[in-house]
C-alpha cells in the first residue's frame, strides 16, 4: 500500500497516482468513515509521484484517516507511525502516567525495596523483563482465546495464572542457567507476583482493546516507569536515613512524604505530548 | 500437617486488624489502593467492603481447605481462591453498582494482589479454623476499611470541601490533597500519628522502615 | 513465604501428576462457579445499564412518561474500497451507499426492535446484511429519537472523546433546529475533584441553549465562571428546559464560551471538541437517515 501521511494541520501527503480532480478525492476519518471531509485541493507535490491534498477540515498526527481515489483501487491509510505510537506509549506509561507516581500501583513491594540503590537497580530490571513478557502473554491468551470465547470473566485467573507461572519459570530456569544471576535477583521474582503493577498491566492492556504494539508499548513503559521510581526512590531514602528524622516519621511515614514529593514532580509531565 | 491451634479470643482478633496490626499503616501492606482510591469516602468505602468480604471468604475457605491441598502447591491455590471471590465480587459490584464501580473498578480486580490476604491465609487460616479464621478475616478487613474512609474522609474534606459528595465547605481548600502527590503525603501523615499514639502508650516503633512487607 | 517452597525437594513424578490434577480441578470448578454467576450478573448488568441510560434520556429530552424512546444504530459494511452505512432505525433497516442512495430497505421484526440488548441487535443485522465476512459489518455508534406519540421530540446523541485519562462517553440532547437542550457525561475515568467535575452542573450545564452556529465557534475560555452564571446552571435539571431557556436568555449570550474546570483544562476541551464533532457529524448523517426514522 502506498504512504500518505499528514505532513500539516490542513494537508496531506500521498504517494501514488491520483487524479488531479478534487471531487474525485474521499477523505474520511477512519473511526466516522461515513462522513467525507471536505478536500479543497489536490497539487502535485515536489516530490517526485507525489500530490498534496489540501482539506478546510484540522488534522491531527494521532488520528486515523482513509483516503481513496476514484478509478484507484487501493485506498490510503493515514495513521502514525508504528514506531511512533510505541514509543509515544511507552513515555505515557513510563512518566506521564507513570505507575507508582501517578496511578499509585507496585506500592507493596516498592518500599520494601527502595532501601538502597542496588536492591532497587534489581528490582527494578527483573520486573521490566519479567513484566514485558507476562504483558505479552496475556495480550495473546486474551486476544485469541478469552475473547472469542466470551470469557472475559476469567481474565482476573487467566492473568494471575500466567504471572505466577512465568515467575516459577523464570526461578527454575534462571537457577538452572546462570545460578550467580539467580543468587542475585532470584529473591525479587517472588516479590513480584504480589506486585499490583504486574496484573494491572494486562488488566489495561484489555480493557482498552490495544493492540500488539499498544500492548507492548504498555508493558515496557510500565517496567521502565517502575524502574526509574525505585531507583530515585532509592536514591533519596538512602540520603534520608542517614538525616535526623523525627521519631514517629521514622521509617515508613517519610517514604511516603518523599514519594508525594516525587509524586509532585512527576505531575510536571501531565501534559508531554509526544508528537 | 497443620493441626488447628487454639484461637486468640474475639475482641483480640478485631481490635488486632483495627490498630495494632492494621494492615495499611502498619504493616503496610496492601498501600496501592490506600493512595489510589482514597480520593473520596465514597470510594474508599466501596473498596473496602469489597476488601473486607473477599479477606472474610478467603480466610475462612482457606481454612476449610487446608487438609485436603498439598502444602507444596498452597500458594497457587490460595491465589485461585482469591481470584475466584474477586472475580465474583468484580461482577457483582459491576452489575450493581455501576457509577462507583467505575472509579474503583480496577482496584477491586487488583485485589488479587494483595499481600494482606494472602498472607493472612498462610499465617492464620492454615493454623485455625474456620470461624477464627472469619474473625481473623473481619478484624483484617475492618482494619483496611476504617484506615480506607479514614484517609477517604481527609481527603475528601481537605481536597474537594465534601463528605460523601455532600458538599460541607463552600469552597475546595487544597486541591493537591486529591492528587495522588496528597495521596502519599495523607498516608505518610495518618502513619506518624499511629506511631505518635504508640509512642504514648510507652510501645516500641517498628522504625527504621521495618514494617514494610512484600 | 514462596522462599520455604523453593528450599523443599522437587515432587516425585507421581507427586506432580497428583498435584496437577488437584490445580486442574480446582481450576475447573473456579471456571463454573464464576461462569454461573457471570450469567446471572450479566443481564442485570445490562438491565441496570439500560435503565440509568433511559432515565437520562427522559431527563434530557423532558419527555412525558407515554412517550417512547427508539434506539437508532448505525453500521458500516466495508469491502474492499467499497464502504456502505447501514442504519437501524424503529421503522426499518437500511442499507444506503454513502452518498443516501438506497441499495436494500428491510422490515424490523418486533423482538429485535425490542432487544435490550445491543449484542442482539448487532447480531440480527449481521445476517440480514449479505458481506463476503460477517466482520466487514461493524457497530459505528447510534442515537436515540424521543417520540411523543409518533412525532419526534429530540434527539439524543451518543458520544465518545479521549478524555484525560480514558475515553469519556456523553448523551448530547438535540432538538430538530439543533439546538443542544443538554449534555449528561455516562462514562469516564477522569479523577475526582478534577476532571470527574464535567459531571456536575456547573459544568455540563453550560453547553445548553447553544445553537448549532454557537457550537461551531464555542472555545474553552480558563477565566473564573461568574458567579451568576454558576447560578444560573445549577437550575437547569429542576427546572426543565424551555423555562430555563427563557428564564437565562439574557444571561446565555454573555458566557458564550465555556469556562474550564479549575485544574481541568485537558477535561474540559475533550468534551467540549467531542460537543462539537458530534453535533456537527450528527446534522450530516440526518440528511440521509432522517427519511427512514
Amino acid at each position: 500500500m502506498a504512504d500518505a501521511k499528514v505532513v500539516s494541520t490542513h494537508e496531506i501527503l500521498v504517494e501514488g497516482a491520483l487524479p488531479a480532480d478534487a471531487t474525485a478525492i474521499r477523505l474520511v476519518r477512519t473511526s466516522d468513515a461515513d462522513i467525507p471531509l471536505a478536500v479543497a485541493s489536490v497539487k502535485a507535490a515536489d516530490k517526485p509521484n507525489s500530490y498534496l491534498v489540501t482539506t478546510t477540515e484540522t488534522l491531527t498526527r494521532q488520528d486515523h484517516y482513509m483516503l481513496t481515489a476514484k478509478g484507484v483501487d487501493q485506498p490510503w491509510d493515514i495513521a502514525p507511525s508504528p514506531l511512533a505510537l510505541v514509543i509515544s506509549v511507552v513515555i505515557g506509561s513510563a512518566l506521564i502516567n507513570n505507575f507508582v507516581f501517578t496511578r499509585y500501583l507496585g506500592l507493596c513491594v516498592f518500599f520494601g525495596v527502595s532501601r538502597n540503590k542496588d536492591t532497587a537497580i534489581g528490582m527494578g530490571v527483573t520486573f521490566t523483563i519479567v513484566g514485558l513478557l507476562s504483558g505479552m502473554i496475556s495480550w495473546a491468551l486474551n486476544t485469541f482465546a478469552l475473547v472469542p470465547l466470551k470469557l472475559e470473566f476469567m481474565q482476573i485467573i487467566a492473568f494471575i495464572g500466567i504471572v505466577a507461572c512465568l515467575v516459577q519459570a523464570t526461578d527454575l530456569i534462571l537457577k538452572k542457567v546462570n545460578p550467580i544471576l539467580h543468587k542475585k535477583f532470584g529473591i525479587y521474582l517472588v516479590l513480584i507476583t504480589t506486585n499490583c503493577i504486574i496484573l494491572a498491566v494486562p488488566l489495561l492492556n484489555a480493557t482498552s482493546g490495544a493492540t500488539m504494539l499498544q500492548a507492548f508499548g504498555l508493558s515496557l513503559g510500565a517496567g521502565l516507569g517502575f524502574a526509574l521510581a525505585l531507583f530515585l526512590m532509592s536514591c533519596a531514602i538512602e540520603k534520608v536515613n542517614m538525616a535526623p528524622v523525627p521519631l514517629v516519621f521514622k521509617g515508613l511515614p517519610i517514604a511516603f512524604i518523599i514519594a508525594g514529593l516525587f509524586a509532585l514532580s512527576f505531575l510536571g509531565f501531565s501534559g508531554l505530548k509526544v508528537a | 500437617m497443620s493441626t488447628n491451634r487454639p484461637p486468640p479470643p474475639v475482641s483480640t482478633m478485631l481490635m488486632r486488624g483495627l490498630f495494632e496490626e492494621n494492615p495499611i499503616f502498619r504493616l503496610a501492606l496492601s498501600l496501592c489502593p490506600a493512595v489510589a482510591v482514597t480520593t473520596s469516602v465514597k470510594n474508599g468505602l466501596m473498596l473496602g467492603v469489597a476488601v473486607l468480604v473477599v479477606q472474610v471468604l478467603s480466610s475462612m475457605s482457606a481454612s476449610l481447605v487446608k487438609h485436603v491441598i498439598n502444602p507444596k502447591i498452597r500458594i497457587p491455590v490460595f491465589t485461585l481462591l482469591i481470584a475466584i471471590w474477586v472475580s465474583a465480587m468484580d461482577m457483582i459490584l459491576a452489575a450493581y453498582f455501576a457509577d462507583i464501580y467505575q472509579q474503583v473498578g480496577l482496584y477491586v480486580k487488583l485485589i488479587v494482589a494483595f499481600a494482606i490476604i494472602i498472607s493472612r491465609m498462610e499465617l492464620f487460616s492454615m493454623k485455625h479454623s474456620v470461624v477464627p479464621s472469619f474473625w481473623d478475616g473481619l478484624g483484617m478487613g475492618l482494619g483496611f476499611l476504617v484506615g480506607l474512609v479514614l484517609a477517604g474522609a481527609f481527603r475528601e474534606l481537605l481536597g474537594s470541601g465534601s463528605i460523601f459528595g455532600i458538599a460541607v465547605l463552600p469552597f475546595k481548600p487544597l486541591l493537591l490533597v486529591v492528587l495522588p502527590a496528597g495521596g502519599f503525603f495523607t498516608i505518610g501523615l495518618i502513619m506518624a500519628m499511629f506511631n505518635w499514639v504508640d509512642v504514648k502508650r510507652g510501645h516500641k516503633l517498628p522504625s527504621g522502615g521495618g514494617g514494610a512487607h512484600g | 513465604m514462596s522462599g520455604k517452597i523453593a528450599d523443599q525437594a522437587p515432587p516425585s513424578a507421581r507427586e506432580m501428576v497428583v498435584i496437577s490434577l488437584g490445580l486442574t480441578v480446582v481450576c475447573l470448578v473456579a471456571a463454573m462457579i464464576l461462569g454461573g454467576l457471570y450469567f446471572v450478573t450479566q443481564p442485570a448488568k445490562e438491565h441496570n445499564l439500560h435503565q440509568r441510560e433511559e432515565i437520562m434520556i427522559r431527563g434530557l429530552l423532558g419527555l412525558s412518561p407515554q412517550a417512547k424512546i427508539q434506539e437508532v444504530r448505525r453500521y458500516l459494511r466495508s469491502e474492499g474500497k467499497d464502504l456502505q452505512v447501514i442504519y437501524l432505525t424503529g421503522k426499518k433497516l437500511a442499507q444506503l451507499e454513502l452518498d443516501g442512495k438506497e441499495v436494500a430497505a428491510l422490515p424490523v421484526p418486533d423482538d429485535v426492535m425490542a432487544a435490550s440488548s445491543g449484542e442482539i441487535k448487532d447480531e440480527w443485522v449481521k445476517k440480514q446484511i449479505k458481506a463476503s465476512n460477517p466482520d466487514n459489518v461493524k457497530y459505528a455508534g447510534r442515537f436515540f429519537v424521543g417520540l411523543e406519540g409518533e412525532k419526534p421530540a429530540g434527539y439524543v446523541v451518543e458520544g465518545v472523546t479521549l478524555g484525560f485519562k480514558n475515553w469519556v462517553r456523553f448523551f448530547m440532547a438535540i432538538d430538530s433546529a439543533y439546538t443542544i437542550q443538554g449534555v449528561e457525561i455516562i462514562e469516564h475515568e477522569e479523577d475526582p475533584g478534577l476532571g470527574a467535575e464535567i459531571v456536575q452542573r456547573y459544568f455540563k450545564n453550560q453547553f445548553a441553549g447553544r445553537s448549532f452556529e454557537d457550537i461551531e465557534k464555542i472555545s474553552v475560555t480558563k477565566d473564573p465562571l461568574p458567579k451568576d452564571w454558576q447560578a444560573a446552571l445549577e437550575q437547569l435539571g429542576d427546572m426543565p428546559f424551555r423555562p430555563w431557556l427563557e428564564k437565562y436568555k439574557e444571561t446565555l449570550p454573555k458566557n458564550p464560551n465555556i469556562y474550564a474546570i479549575t485544574g481541568s483544562t485537558i477535561s474540559s476541551t475533550a468534551v467540549t471538541s467531542g460537543v462539537k464533532s458530534s453535533l456537527a457529524n450528527f446534522r450530516k448523517r440526518m440528511t440521509i437517515v432522517g427519511n427512514y426514522l
